[in-house]
């Protein structure tokens, strides 16, 4: 870990604010557009994004990882799947990627349209496909980072991520296969 | 470059070949880079989850991103319209900030309805009285009601005029009017008022919204100042613009409930040729009434201004009306570069009218020298107070104070006149007239049941300035009028210009 960023966690673990404050810029727009790649659903997003930082802010006297991130990350992914899983009648779904078009009636429209030609495909990935891709390309993250947040080593996260490409590859025809591959990366 | 580098050497890794149609694959990626889902991510998020996590005041980054949620740019033209953005931004601001309350800023209208008499003392006809007598004592004669002040001021211009050109050795003055009496009397058919069932209403100018934006303001500290030091504070109004040439500038008023709309000058560049092209304007260059129509329109629907409190629009006659005295009097012609639309307020319904009788309502301005909107006035919330006041069902009475010119009548009578004119009124139809009262120390806009009479024989031409009487008809309000020896009907004066030069008189 960053050791100026360790300091800042064990200050915010004693409640200091200035610490609290630093993480809280620090961290709180990359949940955010976690949640919302998950969730399609601004209202939602920050619904959910709320209730990780509380969450989050509330134990953060039990953080004693490596990422502090990635800590946020399960807390983000965890409140993402209770939130469908509560308010919906089936217990398979884990974000909007798993609702039908019909079903998803609450997403933005802007992002409904932009993600409609893709959504087809990553529906039929796993939750924990959908997050590495999400991750590594929307988000840009390191794969050690990645690996720490879904529980796998680096190199098993790198060969899901590879296994994900290549499934997309064989599913799609090549022109939908490389816009998706190049939305993702949008 | 760098991430679509990354980007084909984890696709070279699933898919060697595919590194044969690099050229092909960097043009696709540069394509697609830009229709990545948009988070939206808002700063007021951040600042209110900040808030309830950490407890401190906002600081000067925080305001910043408020300020720039405020300018609108971005939202004014993702929401296609300035009017849209006014209506988002506000009400955004306190979904945003504040804890998502919701914000009552309607335009479509609402009525809560009060107990009989909520309003309290209604009647302004002591104050009338006071005002003729107060008029008839500034201009002279004992008492008796002179020409008003209007008159005067206009005479006194007209010798300056006549002053200014004698160097020139050119009379050309105009010649001053004079007064004509002019008395209505109704020929329309007896009605049955008894039935009208129609409560006084009062605008609630809620202001709501500016104690919640002042709250949110309240909690910055810029380092320039402190907000956070000042108590209760309340926005009073807030001013938005296009930044884009011939944009359009947005004003709102918090207190009154009140929005307009008009061009933003500091970005304004001209579509007509010079000034010159706009005084050689002839009736022939103003649009037909429809056209000017569907310009007001088109702006409304185009920034979604909410018409359902409103009629069927009309363009103001005002303009046809002085270009006929003009040309029947052989005057130059003035044609307006502005022309109103006016969409006509109704209240459930029915139709509401100023005191002196002319139509209330939204206006829309239209440049003809550019065949756009320049302005939108009058657009108001529409949350209404209701409460019942015993309407008067005397018609005869009501007719008596009609032929008088109605409450609001000027009793100006000129002894000098000619024979009095009389104008005709036709059969009355329901309306809402707009009054003044004081009300708790501020003075308050009320719109109560009235009639409106028609004028039936008004001259198309010429300087009369009422086509309508309009009298409410709300007991407390019309008391005694019309019995009251006191309340006498009295000719009134209509202003005729003469032929000849004053001069030559």
């Amino acid at each position: 870990m960053d050791p100026i960023e360790k300091q800042t966690i064990i200050h915010a673990q004693k409640g200091e604010k200035d610490a609290s404050s630093t993480l809280y810029d620090k961290y709180l727009r990359k949940i955010y557009d976690f949640i919302y790649y998950k969730t399609h659903h601004t209202e939602t997003a920050e619904d959910i994004t709320s209730i990780v930082f509380m969450k989050a802010w509330k134990s953060i006297g039990t953080f004693k990882g490596e990422y502090f991130s990635a800590w946020l990350y399960c807390i983000a992914r965890n409140a993402v799947i209770d939130h469908y899983r509560t308010s919906r009648a089936h217990s398979n779904i884990d974000d909007a990627w798993d609702l039908s078009n019909n079903e998803d009636v609450s997403a933005d429209a802007d992002t409904k349209l932009k993600v409609q030609n893709i959504q087809e495909y990553i529906k039929k990935l796993s939750s924990t496909e959908r997050d590495i891709l999400i991750m590594r390309i929307w988000q840009d993250m390191p794969y050690k980072e990645i690996a720490e947040i879904i529980n796998k080593s680096e190199g098993n996260c790198k060969v899901i991520f590879g296994r994900t490409i290549k499934k997309l590859k064989e599913q799609m025809p090549s022109a939908a296969f490389m816009a998706l591959v190049l939305n993702l990366y949008g | 470059m760098d991430k679509i580098k990354t980007i084909l050497e984890d696709l070279y890794k699933i898919d060697p070949e595919l590194q044969q149609k690099e050229k092909e694959l960097i043009k696709i990626i540069n394509k697609f880079l830009v229709s990545c889902p948009n988070t939206k991510f808002n700063s007021a998020f951040a600042i209110k989850l900040r808030q309830e996590l950490l407890g401190e005041e906002t600081k000067y980054s925080v305001w910043e991103a408020f300020m720039n949620f405020m300018s609108m740019k971005k939202i004014a033209y993702v929401s296609g319209g300035v009017l849209i953005a006014v209506l988002v931004i506000v009400p955004a601001i306190f979904v945003l900030l504040n804890n998502r309350e919701s914000v009552d800023l309607s335009f479509k209208q609402s009525f809560d309805s009060l107990e009989a008499g909520a309003f309290g003392k209604i009647s302004t006809i002591a104050d009338d009285s006071k005002s003729i007598a107060q008029e008839a004592t500034g201009y002279g004669g004992g008492g008796q009601p002179t020409a008003p002040r209007t008159l005067m001021a206009s005479s006194d211009s007209a010798e300056e005029n006549v002053a200014g050109r004698q160097s020139s050795g050119v009379s050309i003055g105009m010649p001053a009017p004079e007064f004509l009496n002019y008395t209505f009397r109704y020929t329309g058919e007896n009605i049955d008022i008894s039935q009208i069932d129609l409560p006084v209403v009062k605008r609630n100018k809620s202001d709501d919204i500016g104690k919640k934006v002042g709250s949110v303001l309240g909690k910055f500290n810029l380092g320039l100042i402190n907000f956070s030091k000042f108590s209760n504070l309340k926005a009073q109004q807030v001013s938005l613009s296009e930044d884009v040439a011939n944009g359009y500038a947005i004003y709102f008023n918090f207190e009154e409930g009140q929005i307009s709309i008009t061009r933003n000058w500091q970005r304004y560049i001209a579509l007509y040729e010079s000034e010159k092209e706009i005084n050689d304007f002839s009736d022939a260059n103003v649009p037909e009434d429809s056209t000017l129509i569907s310009i007001a329109d088109k702006f409304l629907s185009k920034y979604g201004i909410n018409k359902s409190a409103y009629g069927t629009p009309r363009v103001d006659p005002s303009w046809q009306r002085q270009l006929k005295t003009a040309k029947a009097e052989g005057q130059k012609i003035y044609v307006p570069q502005y022309i109103s639309v006016i969409y006509p307020l109704e209240i459930n319904g029915v139709a509401a009218y100023e005191e002196y009788g002319s139509v209330l309502g939204l206006d829309v301005v239209i440049n003809i020298a550019e065949n756009e909107v320049y302005s939108v006035n009058n657009l108001y919330t529409q949350n209404y107070e209701s409460s019942t006041y015993e309407l008067d069902n005397d018609f005869t009475k009501i007719i008596k104070v009609a032929e008088a010119g109605g409450l609001s009548g000027l009793n100006y009578y000129s002894p000098d006149s000619k024979q009095p004119i009389e104008f005709e009124l036709e059969t009355p139809k329901i309306i809402y007239i707009k009054k003044y009262i004081y009300l708790k120390n501020t003075s308050e806009e009320i719109l109560v049941p009235g009639l409106l009479f028609k004028v039936k024989n008004n001259p198309q031409a010429g300087y009369v300035y009422r086509d309508t009487v309009v009298v409410p008809i709300v007991k407390e309000m019309l008391g005694d009028l019309g019995k009251n020896t006191s309340y006498k009907v009295q000719p009134r004066t209509l202003i005729e210009p003469i032929s000849a030069p004053a001069e030559d008189r």
